[in-house]
């Protein structure tokens, strides 16, 4: 082959490679992969609208968001030759048959616990957390933190003697302590089958655990263990139905309007004579009027324009102090708020950075003051807030060496003079294939130099003028 | 270290390379008009920008250090930025480092083949390229975008994420560049008139 053609040949090898790395840039390592817990969600961020107003007695929460199905399903006994098979659940990602309910959740306080205006969410998350890659072995999580606690779950710092690990529980008067002290945060939590279908919000708090709020919970399990059935069913009297249709229920196709919960109001013990049928599916849960601090807040959830409109309202004070955090008039706040759509539970969730609530004040978010019963939506004003996929960063991470903001942590610089909600939605990401990534980027850098060295060595010596026999002068040739 | 000191250096680093980028594209079109090597233009453009380069080559590696005492080794590498950053810088010194080498094998006579000329313009524009996009992801990495970045996006390359190929890519580009040497070996080695020179040489 001549020159020339040579030549011509690594030109086109230049362009060739140039193109191949700009058309697979970042392929190949970013992958679902089940078995490490990663589902990468199709959209890293989302928007939610917020309006807040409140009166001498309550405040009023407003929310919409958008999602492609409301999920108002969670999951369900279903008939099954003679046995009942239970559907739905919290899988990694999104759940197959659609039946995992919507949640939209916000954290509240007052002031009283460090870092959680500057960093939301973040603080309550460490490394080997249910569903994360490195979750930590369901016997000890259960022997250090005790019975019915086999998961690690969200706690805050300084219930732990090293808030990078949740295994140094400190003492329980200490817990006792703090938690007098107001050291929690109130954690709203509206879902959308069990609890909105009554009319209720689930209330809970995050102290050094994910805890229910004293008092009774909005849904039950609906199981006997001993007779391995439901152990209620639709009172065919009120509902016309005994169950309901197991193919109906695969196609999301019941609306709000329909039976597709089951709520004491409309339930009657379970009947083992009934001629059951399969594709018969009956609730698993049982959804219950709450009683006591877990009962506060009242929820109304509408599916409706392709998302949900959300309305809560509660007590300003409830009275119940261990567990909520009370607001009042010209009252200055701190709220991070979640959404989990897309039938998905656990950390596939969007988050929000740390936002103001103030009371008839100046704030990120300014709750109306209003005379009456209920506020004039419409002579308010939404507030849109980006939320975003958080991935697997955990305080330990954002404390530690490995992260380059951690000086700025320490002064405690709020989240978003160093990050926007999309930067930190790719670092998530990025977060579940850490070695990976790098592991290919270093490949990817060896590569390239190997190229450049390679194609300038080709270059060069295709480029060389020909040498003469001696005698014969050379021609640009020092070399 | 305080950033200021990585700063500075960076920004010598950009305006000696720019004068060298110009310099070299200056000697390569007078090099493609086949202008006289004694041009005055010539001259001056040949050695500014071998001096430029020089200098700039040594600036950077001095950036590099600076810049990874800037933030400890661990925390570099878990930022898809700090870590595209590197890569980048990598590939500025590369190109840099390439036109140095071959200038200084070839001498002035490297501008007497088109070829070569335009190859020499090609590394010396890749390198200033990468210069750009090093420092305005240092930009963004302080927290003041260029929007440079903006550029590279729409080229379908997302910038907030580490920049790495598929591991097939990696293996295939090694091989373009294996085989590009051997097209040269190969190609060099086949020319007229080489062994009776060798030969010749060997005799002298």
């Amino acid at each position: 082959m001549s020159k020339p053609i040579s030549l011509a040949a690594v030109a086109v090898l230049v362009v060739l490679v140039a193109g191949l790395s700009l058309v697979f840039a970042n392929d190949g390592v970013v992958e679902d992969d089940l078995d490490r817990n990663i589902a990468i969600p199709d959209d890293l961020l989302m928007e939610l609208d917020v309006k807040v107003a409140y009166n001498d007695e309550d405040i009023f929460w407003r929310f919409q968001f958008e999602t492609d199905t409301p999920h108002y399903f969670h999951d369900y006994l279903v008939y099954e030759d003679a046995e009942w098979v239970q559907y739905g659940g919290s899988p990694v990602g999104a759940e197959p048959l659609g039946l995992y309910e919507d949640r939209l959740t916000f954290l509240l306080d007052d002031g009283s616990v460090d870092a959680f205006a500057q960093y939301g969410g973040f603080i309550t998350i460490v490394s080997g957390m249910r569903f994360f890659s490195d979750e930590a072995d369901a016997d000890e999580v259960e022997e250090i933190l005790g019975e019915d606690r086999d998961e690690v779950r969200k706690f805050l710092p300084e219930t732990r003697d090293d808030p990078a690990d949740w295994r140094s529980v400190r003492e329980e008067d200490e817990l006792d302590a703090l938690r007098e002290q107001g050291y929690f945060l109130d954690l709203w939590h509206w879902r959308a089958h069990r609890s909105n279908p009554i009319g209720w919000s689930d209330d809970q708090l995050v102290f050094d655990y994910r805890l229910d709020d004293d008092g009774t919970a909005p849904f039950e399990t609906n199981w006997d263990d001993e007779a391995e059935e439901p152990a209620f069913m639709f009172d065919p009297d009120e509902t016309g139905q005994y169950a309901m249709d197991w193919d109906r229920l695969l196609a999301l196709d019941y609306d709000q309007d329909e039976y597709y919960y089951l709520s004491e109001d409309i339930a009657v013990p379970f009947d083992p004579d009934h001629d059951w049928q399969n594709g018969d599916a009956i609730p698993r849960r049982l959804l219950v009027e709450p009683e006591g601090s877990q009962g506060v807040i009242f929820a109304q959830g509408i599916a409706q324009n392709g998302g949900w409109d959300i309305e809560l309202q509660r007590a300003l004070d409830t009275g119940y102090d261990l567990d909520d955090k009370q607001l009042a008039h010209l009252g200055m706040y701190d709220v991070a708020f979640a959404v989990h759509r897309g039938a998905t539970g656990s950390r596939w969730h969007y988050v929000s950075f740390p936002l103001t609530l103030g009371l008839a004040r100046d704030a990120d978010i300014e709750a109306v003051q209003f005379d009456g019963n209920r506020p004039d939506w419409d002579a308010l004003d939404w507030t849109t807030i980006d939320l975003f996929y958080p991935g697997q960063v955990g305080w330990d991470h954002v404390i530690s060496d490995d992260h380059a903001g951690h000086e700025e942590v320490e002064a405690r610089t709020h989240v978003s003079e160093g990050h926007s909600e999309e930067e930190l939605a790719f670092a998530a990401v990025e977060s579940e294939f850490r070695d990976d990534i790098r592991r290919q980027w270093l490949f990817t850098g060896a590569a390239w130099v190997f190229f450049v060295l390679a194609t300038t060595g080709a270059v060069a010596l295709l480029t060389r003028t020909r040498l003469h026999t001696a005698g014969t002068p050379r021609e640009g040739e020092t070399t | 270290m305080r950033p200021a000191f990585h700063i500075i250096t960076v920004s010598l680093v950009t305006g000696v390379l720019f004068f060298a980028t110009i310099a070299v594209l200056v000697r390569t079109w007078l090099a493609l008009r086949r202008a006289p090597a004694d041009h005055p233009l010539a001259r001056s453009a040949d050695l500014g920008g071998y001096a430029a380069t020089a200098i700039g080559f040594i600036l950077a590696l001095a950036a590099i250090l600076t810049g990874f005492l800037l933030w400890p080794l661990d925390a570099v590498l878990n930022s898809a930025l700090m870590k595209n950053k590197i890569l980048t810088a990598v590939l500025l010194v590369a190109f840099w480092g390439m036109f140095l080498l071959v200038r200084f094998r070839r001498g002035p006579a490297m501008w007497d083949n088109p070829a070569m000329a335009v190859y020499a313009a090609l590394l010396a524009v890749s390198g200033f390229f990468f210069g750009m996009l090093t420092s305005s992801i240092g930009g963004d990495v302080a927290g003041n975008p260029s929007g440079f970045e903006n550029i590279v996006q729409a080229f379908g390359v997302e910038t907030r994420y580490t920049f790495y190929l598929p591991t097939w890519l990696n293996i295939a580009i090694i091989g373009a560049g294996a085989l590009a040497l051997v097209l040269g070996v190969v190609a060099h080695q086949r020319e007229p008139g080489r062994r009776e020179v060798d030969a010749t040489a060997a005799d002298g």
